[in-house]
């Protein structure tokens, strides 16, 4: 097989989504909750990121972090640090982020006007 | 053995460190771990299920190749290349360097899922009766072109191909091509729905060999000298 490394056979052409300026909000649940994750330790950060895959072709990815390689955009939202990583900036402006508070099915949630629909589960959107 | 011309095929490298995973996440089958030197076929899913392409990809280690269907190319770009964002993916178009030669009615278990290069000619086994072979175009690979021989023996067989039984109208589990879909590796795209058609058993199809003096025309998806197949409920 020929590979291309050997030939001019440059990488395909990118859909490179425009980068936007997240606006975003957190009920007061998820303050509450974040809250206690965090304690007064202000250092870390709420990295907000979307991935590809799940049952809808983009699944939700939350992680508490110090600091990241990803570039990111950095908001303040009720006290709190969030990273939004450039590259999924156009799928998470405008989301709200809830936290449910239920035995099954509780957690996080976000709440995105971008979506047009979402799995059963909530983790996945289109 | 038999070879035919997979002219209508694409061929792409993927490299990068998330490859694997990234495709897991959009296909049917299991990608995840796919080993060096193995190969798997997987369809690309929408979220309504449907085949955006079915695929087939060889791990060389330091690259994924993956072969699908040319008509099938742009749509496949334009789902998967959206949602790479920040994943280590990079795909080019190697096509134009390569053949696709399709080795058919082998009836030999051994190997299956296994690729082997012997000389310029890489071998991906995947099934007991199905070898692709991928070359430079500057090897001549033998074959004959897609006729009617191959297509007997996708009826005698049932074996689906694209244009054929695969497209985009189409679900797995309603095109012969169930054994593409991994019960248990997790959410893809499509996935809810495949679950529910599997877990009520329900609007599964497959694919029948028919003798054509007793065959309802509309439902013929490759039509054969004496048989031809169909897709029908079970």
């Amino acid at each position: 097989m020929d590979c291309g490394t050997c030939e001019t056979s440059a990488p395909l052409e990118m859909h490179k989504p425009e980068v936007v300026d997240v606006d975003l909000s957190i009920s007061d649940n998820a303050v509450k909750m974040l809250g206690d994750a965090f304690g007064d330790d202000r250092s870390m950060a709420l990295l907000v990121g979307v991935l590809s895959g799940g049952c809808s072709g983009y699944m939700y990815d939350l992680q508490i972090v110090e600091s990241t390689e990803v570039d990111c955009q950095e908001v303040n939202v009720g006290g709190f640090r969030v990273l939004v990583p450039n590259s999924s900036s156009h799928l998470l402006n405008g989301i709200q982020i809830d936290y449910e508070d239920r035995l099954m099915g509780g957690g996080f949630k976000i709440i995105n006007p971008n979506a047009e629909s979402s799995c059963g589960c909530g983790e996945s959107f289109s | 053995m038999p070879k035919v011309a997979f002219s209508d095929s694409y061929v792409t490298i993927w490299r990068g460190t998330d490859c694997r995973l990234f495709l897991d996440g959009l296909s049917s089958n299991q990608v995840l771990n796919l080993e060096k030197n193995h190969v798997v076929q997987t369809a690309i899913l929408n979220n309504n299920a449907k085949i955006i392409d079915l695929v087939t990809i060889l791990n060389f280690g330091d690259f994924l190749a993956i072969i699908g269907y040319l008509p099938n190319f742009q749509s496949m770009l334009d789902f998967v290349t959206p949602r790479i964002l920040q994943s280590e993916v990079s795909i080019s178009n190697i096509s134009n360097l390569n053949d696709v030669v399709i080795l058919y009615d082998q009836n030999n278990d051994s190997g299956i899922g296994t690729i082997e290069t012997k000389g310029d000619v890489t071998y991906a086994k995947v099934s007991g009766n199905m070898t692709y072979c991928i070359a430079a175009k500057k090897v001549t690979l033998e074959s004959e072109p897609m006729d009617e021989t191959f297509h007997e023996w996708r009826i005698s067989n049932l074996v689906p191909w694209h244009g054929y039984e695969i497209n985009s109208n189409q679900i797995p589990y309603k095109c012969g091509v169930n054994e593409l879909v991994h019960e248990s590796k997790g959410c893809f795209t499509g996935q809810e729905i495949l679950t529910r058609m599997r877990t009520r058993n329900k609007g599964i199809k497959v694919l029948k060999s028919i003798d054509n003096l007793e065959i309802n025309s509309h439902k013929v998806t490759t039509r054969g000298l004496k048989n031809s197949l169909i897709i029908d409920n079970q």
